[in-house]
């Protein structure tokens, strides 16, 4: 029985993770994020490593998001502990704090920043970590992907 | 573990709160013809952006110190 509640429980995160995959994959798709035709090359480079920001903004959110949800075991007393822990949440903190600060000091290296930051939060991030934000991450790769 | 309600109301607000951010993110990138910022303004907005994302990592980190022995 406690089985099949552990199974229900993980579906119902993988349903709601999918659904906002799905939602955010539907909207990235031909919504390319193209600078404004009033920016000159290096304004345009700044827009670019903005959007940047803007999506790691985000990825760091969903993960402190996470940490704050709260899962129970059903044994009384009830043992909590967060969706995402609080070891992977700092992992993707520091991750995006390093490309952050990266980008701000050099807009035009917005690309290899973001890149350092997603592959190390994938190397670093233990099974069940990888297994809430893969699908986040994956989002991620393609917003990065539109920015032009 | 269990599913209560509350935690499945938190993981769907969870996901359409951070679907309608990027989604407003995209719409107003993708192409408000009024938006034709300056070098200068869009420099601006990257510091401003980047100082707030740094704060809300600084903030969890503050409330959460030892994290980095945490499983």
């Amino acid at each position: 029985m406690r089985f099949f509640r552990i199974l229900k429980f993980e579906f119902t995160v993988s349903l709601v993770a999918a659904v906002s995959v799905a939602l955010l994959t539907s909207i990235a798709i031909g919504c390319a994020a193209k600078a404004p035709a009033s920016l000159s090359p290096v304004g345009i480079r700044a827009w670019q490593a903005n959007e940047a920001v803007l999506t790691l903004g985000q990825v760091q959110k969903s993960a402190i998001g996470l940490n704050a949800i709260q899962k129970c075991t059903e044994a009384t007393p009830a043992v909590c502990a967060p969706l995402l822990s609080n070891k992977n949440t700092g992992i993707v903190v520091d991750a995006v704090g390093a490309a952050v600060k990266s980008i701000e000091q050099t807009p035009s290296g917005w690309r290899p920043a973001t890149s350092t930051a997603l592959t190390e939060i994938r190397a670093k991030l233990d099974a069940s970590g990888k297994t809430t934000v893969s699908a986040w991450l994956a989002v991620v790769d393609t917003f990065l992907r539109e920015i032009q | 573990m269990d599913i209560t309600p509350a935690l499945a109301t938190e993981l769907v607000t969870l996901g359409f709160a951070i679907t309608n951010a990027v989604k407003e993110r995209l719409r107003a990138s993708k192409g408000d013809p009024s938006y034709q910022p300056t070098d200068a303004e869009v420099l601006a907005e990257l510091h401003t952006n980047a100082a707030a994302v740094l704060a809300e990592g600084q903030a969890w980190k503050d409330a959460h110190p030892t994290s980095a022995s945490d499983s």
